[in-house]
């Protein structure tokens, strides 16, 4: 990393919210869904003080009692009430504890669902942006521990304080000094650690730069696909030594890591030892002074102990605090993360029998890209009619399709649907207006009968059937023994099946077919599968279309077969549009793009055609 | 589920865990040297002068509660210190020591068991249950926190349970034999060895009712096992799918979120956190309750034993205070022995799953012949009725295949997907044995070749390649050092060399960005020209190309095509496709149907002959002919 690279990190963002208002609003919400919990901490911190106080006097006290030879009564009475009281109080805490740990995790479901109700919902263009993203990671931490740890953390330091007062009442009473000179040593070793610590924080690039390395390694390295080339390529050696590399750069970092916290000892040592020995000091001339008994001295040397693990604690539970207020702020800038998109606010989508698409004169810049991926683009797609949209990988395809879907809005011209613009609608009630197959789809881990009927309850099993006739699919189905329950992929169920690229996209047809909207948007959806196949799903497609508005993408030209019109896109622009005879005749860039695939399938040789064409190029 | 059920059953005997989990320890100290010794070391030395503070401090009291000897007390005080000083500088040395020696530990181990998987026979490495027990492992260890990692923290506490035991007898032997003054109330009770055995059947008492409470509660805690197994992925996969860029188009078209939140719910409201919830309130709760209120009961026992001796004057206050503390942690110790053993018990199947997994056999035939070397390229390879079944498939995926390839010549291979053409190539490339027939080289067995000599034949560019996200070059030579000059002309005969020369680190360039965020994203065309350099490289006779186009665009498929004969050369060619473009400059075509040769000739031929060839042809060629 270089020094200029350094310069250019930008300063950590500052948090929205004040600390404050994030612990309001972490005990709102822990109130909020669940009070008996509330209650619970709440009596918890009160068991915790007592359990250590109850401990702080056992030992001095029962010493005291021995010390004034009090006789075996007083005795029994002190163990009684503070032995057999501390145990009993730990126990009912641990019970309290144990209740709380339960019903915390069902408070982090809700919250993790306030997190998905968001994500799930969000405007797509928030999805391309890092900030989303990293809030979006942060807000499911959050959700998963963030706000509770800042509502019990919070009842922690308070507990700290609490401690805090109480022990340096003890020792100000012996000493004006002694509760002074422990609370700086242990001041000092605090903030040396925090500065030590962030020892961390400042070679973040070094270690997440082997964390980076080694997942890497450990996730590519069992993938079949690799291990075939490991074989057959005899590659071991090669990863062998990309491992070893990995582990070098770890050990070197590790060398500066241990080197620079032996300092951490010695600092320790020497506040330690001056701490104990300044205590033993006082105490013993205190002592000598018969100003303290031997059990006094007990209680004394027990209360520094405490006192200064206090200090720490009170430093550490202020930091801890404002690390989960932090946590919460992230939480809430991503509950109310800004929707360019209108939602519940917006217009219905009118109902029409048919609807025709148009985008005006529409540009669009992905974020952080240079170049315009579309730039002055104007396409109408007409009610009811079949379009096809060929051209190059990166012409811009994709975009269209995220445009004319509501993905995105463009930076300019607008997209109409039946001549309104569609940012006035509401954009879930816009989405219900498609069946669409992406080249990036998302089946879930749950059965057939769900993904394919997108819902959990109410499923229509006649109108499933027959869209599983229409896919393709009865015939895989009736050989699973769990029919249409049966799960999809492992992540979740060990019985879950795994589905092959031809079954996928069948699986993707059939939920099309489910929803049958009135718009279908078909994103190069044959590209795994031999011709045959190929065909048989445009064949569906087709019958599946009649009377619907539908655009499908390829960079085949299968599809412009049985389309009614052709866009070829190129260089960010609907360049050629017409039926593929026009386009043929017109003999632009779609023409030549036919012609470079269909010279292989005409009479002739072949290979005599292309050495020619190769002199030619020389 | 029948199978989860057997895992629970079984149980391992003392003796048996205990060789398993030294096994483990063995190859922890195989992995990080050093890291243990030091790690115990440490653990041993702080427990020691732990007590010798101890001593002293009772010294101190006694002394002030007597005495007051300043040079007495002086002494004790500047021992104390003293102590503190030579713990902390042991416990710092020994510490970062450690820390430095076990550096990548973890990552040793889980490198240790991927190379495994790696190794075995394709076939194995492939195997979804084999799959999953490499998984298992990890999962058995992040999540239950079971298995190699968990047997250095039990012989970590073993050590310092013994150690603590050990220590705390040597400070309260002179608690045992200290004698109340004769004449005092219950002398006769506190010096007969009655009073010990009381004390420690109390001690025994409260030990095995802990126990009790510990080991129900874990039964019951047990229970909800399956139930978090299952919340904890159900959270991860919802978490991970919501959260992945590539599926919020589906997400919002199909709308996928009840779908979600539904699972969610089922996992955690539902399952386990109702069942969490119902138990802590309940059974769980209360033995839990109990077994804290018990393991805080031990000190006061202990301090009415110590104090009703300490009464009647057997032995000074400050003697009271090491008695009570050796005491306490002495029963506290005795408890955890029983606890550590079972938890050792627990362990050991995990790590037996270890070690069961690196032992697993490579069954395939590994022959010793080596390959001649020839510089006219003259190796045959023929396939003799091969058949060939995939593991619990029920039939066959390839059947009564007979081929010979022509040195020198182009062949191309078609068919539909799960004709038996990826099989094919699979078994040429001995990833698979057939179970049927016999795969010749210059008339041998391929078996009976050396494996990596056999396979140093063959150039393959896999459909799913695999480019590391590592130096350009070293992408194509395979190697950390490779020959630079070599890389280049393969690189430029693949069609790559533009395109090289505009990289302003050339070969040293990255591919993606996944290892060096400085790397370069090619395109799809561009990467498939570094997977056919690669194999150029290898310089082998045959070369492989395995629907190479599948993901270009038309342009860069012509690309492709027209590097063509560069890429073979003089080498014998096998070109897979199901694009029957490629066919038009293959010398032979082989169509496969349902795991055999249904068809073999010319282009000419085959169309002629009106069969299978012909009906893809006719399915693909239509969209282009029309017109003519």
């Amino acid at each position: 990393m270089s020094l200029k690279d350094q310069k250019d990190r930008k300063p950590a963002e500052k948090p929205t919210y004040s600390v404050p208002r994030c612990l309001l609003f972490a005990f709102g919400r822990v109130w909020r869904c669940s009070k008996p919990y509330f209650l619970l901490e709440l009596m918890m911190l009160a068991l915790a003080l007592a359990v250590e106080v109850f401990g702080f006097y056992l030992a001095p006290t029962l010493i005291g009692v021995l010390e004034r030879g009090e006789g075996i009564a007083a005795f029994m009475l002190a163990l009684l009430l503070l032995g057999g009281g501390r145990a009993l109080i730990c126990g009912i805490y641990r019970y309290a504890e144990v209740n709380v740990i339960a019903i915390r995790q069902v408070i982090h479901s809700h919250l993790t669902e306030e997190v998905t109700d968001k994500i799930t919902n969000t405007s797509y263009p928030n999805f391309l942006t890092e900030k989303f993203k990293n809030r979006t990671s942060q807000a499911f931490e959050a959700a998963e521990s963030g706000i509770t740890n800042a509502h019990r953390n919070f009842l922690l330091f308070m507990k700290t304080l609490i401690m805090f007062a109480f022990y340096l009442y003890f020792l100000t009473d012996l000493h004006p000094l002694l509760g002074a000179v422990t609370g700086v040593l242990a001041g000092i070793m605090f903030f040396y650690n925090r500065w030590a610590y962030a020892w961390g924080q400042r070679h973040r690039d070094e270690e997440s730069e082997v964390w980076r390395k080694w997942d890497y390694v450990r996730d590519n390295m069992v993938k079949l696909p690799l291990i075939k080339e490991l074989k057959l390529f005899g590659m071991s050696g090669w990863i062998e030594s990309i491992f070893r590399d990995v582990y070098m750069i770890s050990a070197r970092l590790s060398v500066k890591r241990e080197k620079f916290f032996a300092w951490r000892g010695v600092v320790n040592l020497i506040t330690d030892v001056l701490r104990d020995g300044f205590a033993l000091y006082i105490l013993i001339s205190a002592a000598v002074r018969g100003e303290i008994s031997a059990a006094r001295f007990v209680l004394l040397f027990s209360a520094i102990g405490g006192f200064s693990a206090q200090i720490g604690g009170v430093f550490g539970s202020i930091n801890q605090v404002r690390q989960d207020c932090l946590k919460v702020n992230n939480f809430m800038e991503f509950i109310n993360y800004p929707e360019p998109f209108k939602f519940e606010e917006g217009k219905p989508v009118p109902r029409a029998d048919s609807y025709e698409i148009k985008l005006e004169n529409v540009s669009y810049t992905y974020p952080g890209a240079e170049k315009k991926t579309l730039d002055g683009f104007d396409l109408t797609v007409r009610k009811g009619e079949k379009l096809a949209m060929v051209g190059l990988n990166g012409a811009g395809k994709t975009t269209v399709v995220k445009l004319i879907c509501g993905f995105l809005d463009p930076d300019e011209g607008r997209v109409l649907l039946n001549g309104q613009d569609i940012r006035e609608f509401d954009r879930r009630d816009y989405y219900r207006l498609f069946s669409a197959v992406f080249q990036q789809f998302s089946i879930i881990d749950s059965t057939i009968a769900q993904n394919i009927s997108q819902s959990v309850d109410g499923i229509d099993y006649e109108k499933l059937d027959v869209c599983l006739e229409k896919a393709g699919l009865q015939k895989m189905i009736k050989e699973l023994p769990k029919g249409l329950e049966t799960h999809l992929g492992r992540d979740i169920y060990d019985d879950g099946i795994m589905l092959s690229g031809g079954q996928t996209q069948r699986v993707l047809l059939a939920r099309a077919l489910y929803k049958n909207a009135p718009i279908l948007v078909l994103d190069e959806p044959t590209a795994a599968l031999d011709p045959i196949a190929e065909n048989d799903i445009y064949m569906k497609y087709d019958s599946m279309c009649s009377g619907k508005t539908s655009v499908f993408i390829s960079h085949r030209f299968a599809s412009t077969r049985f389309c009614d019109r052709v866009v070829y896109v190129a260089d960010g622009k609907a360049a050629e549009v017409g039926t593929h005879d026009e386009l043929i005749k017109l003999g632009g860039g779609y023409a030549k793009l036919f012609e470079i695939q269909a010279r292989y399938y005409r009479d002739g040789d072949v290979r005599e055609m292309m050495r020619k064409e190769a002199e030619e190029n020389a | 589920m029948p199978k989860k059920q057997k895992e629970q059953k079984y149980e391992m005997s003392l003796k048996e865990s205990a060789v398993w989990t030294l096994q483990a320890i063995r190859l922890l100290h195989r992995l990080a040297p050093g890291e243990m010794e030091l790690a115990f070391a440490d653990d041993i030395s702080g427990i020691i002068f732990n007590y010798v503070n101890i001593f002293l401090m009772a010294r101190l009291i006694d002394e002030l509660a007597t005495e007051m000897r300043p040079e007495r007390l002086i002494l004790f005080a500047a021992l104390i210190i003293a102590g503190t000083v030579v713990r902390q500088i042991l416990h710092y040395t020994f510490f970062h020591i450690k820390q430095y020696k076990g550096i990548f530990r973890g990552e040793k181990k889980q490198y240790m068991l991927s190379r495994k998987l790696a190794s075995l026979d394709y076939v194995d490495a492939e195997r979804q249950d084999i799959r999953d027990r490499f998984f298992k492992i990890k999962q058995d260890e992040d999540w239950a926190d079971k298995g190699i990692n968990s047997a250095y923290s039990i012989a970590e506490n073993l050590i310092c349970v013994v150690t603590d035991i050990i220590s705390c007898i040597a400070l309260t032997v002179s608690f045992l034999f200290a004698k109340v003054p004769e004449g005092t109330l219950g002398a006769w009770f506190l010096n007969s060895p009655l009073f010990i055995l009381t004390v420690a059947a109390a001690a025994v008492l409260i030990a095995k009712l802990l126990t009790l409470c510990f080991t129900a509660a874990e039964r019951l805690q047990l229970k909800t096992n399956d139930a978090s197994a299952q919340m904890n992925r159900m959270e991860r996969h919802t978490r991970d799918i919501q959260k992945d860029e590539s599926r919020a188009l589906d997400m919002r078209i199909y709308s996928q979120k009840e779908q979600l939140i539904a699972m969610r719910r089922e996992a955690i409201d539902y399952g386990y956190g109702a069942m969490s919830k119902k138990l802590s309130k309940g059974r769980y709760g209360i033995l839990k309750l109990l077994q804290f209120a018990l393991a805080y009961s031990t000190d006061w026992l202990m301090y009415l034993a110590v104090g009703l001796k300490a009464l009647a004057g057997a032995f000074s206050i400050g003697s009271v205070t090491q008695y009570v503390y050796a005491l306490t942690v002495l029963s506290d110790n005795l408890s955890k022995v029983p606890l550590t053993l079972n938890e050792m018990r627990l362990n050991a199947p995990y790590i037996k799953k270890v070690f069961d997994f690196m032992e697993l056999p490579n069954n395939m035939y590994q022959g010793s012949l080596t390959t001649e070397k020839r510089s006219d390229r003259q190796y045959d390879i023929e396939f003799r009725d091969v058949g060939f079944k995939y593991p619990a498939a029920e039939t066959w995926a390839l059947r009564h295949v007979n081929i010979k390839f022509r040195v020198g010549t182009r062949l191309a291979v078609v068919g539909e997907n799960g004709s038996g053409k990826t099989t094919f190539i699979k078994l040429l490339c001995r990833l698979y044995d057939p179970q049927e027939g016999q795969i010749l080289l210059n008339g041998i067995d391929i078996k009976k070749y050396n494996p990596r000599d056999y396979m140093g034949v063959l150039s393959v560019v896999f459909q799913d390649y695999f480019l590391l996200s590592q130096p350009l070059g070293e992408n194509v030579g395979c190697s950390k050092d490779y020959d630079r000059k070599k890389a280049e002309k393969c690189l430029t005969e693949a069609g790559f060399g533009e395109r090289l020369e505009s990289l302003p680190e050339g070969l040293d360039t990255y591919i993606n960005k996944e290892f060096e965020p400085k790397g370069v994203q090619f395109s799809g065309g561009e990467l498939q020209k570094i997977a056919i350099a690669r194999a150029l490289y290898k310089n082998a006779p045959f070369i492989i190309l395995d629907e190479p186009t599948a993901a270009l665009d038309p342009i860069a498929e012509a690309e492709i095509y027209k590097q063509f004969d560069d890429i073979t050369g003089d080498r014998t060619a096998i070109y897979i496709s199901h694009r029957l473009s490629s066919c038009r400059f293959c010398d032979e075509i082989a169509v496969f149907d349902g795991g055999r040769i249904v068809e073999r000739g010319t282009h000419d031929s085959l169309i002629n002959a009106q069969g299978r060839y012909r009906e893809l042809w006719e399915a693909q060629a239509g969209y282009y002919q029309k017109e003519s």
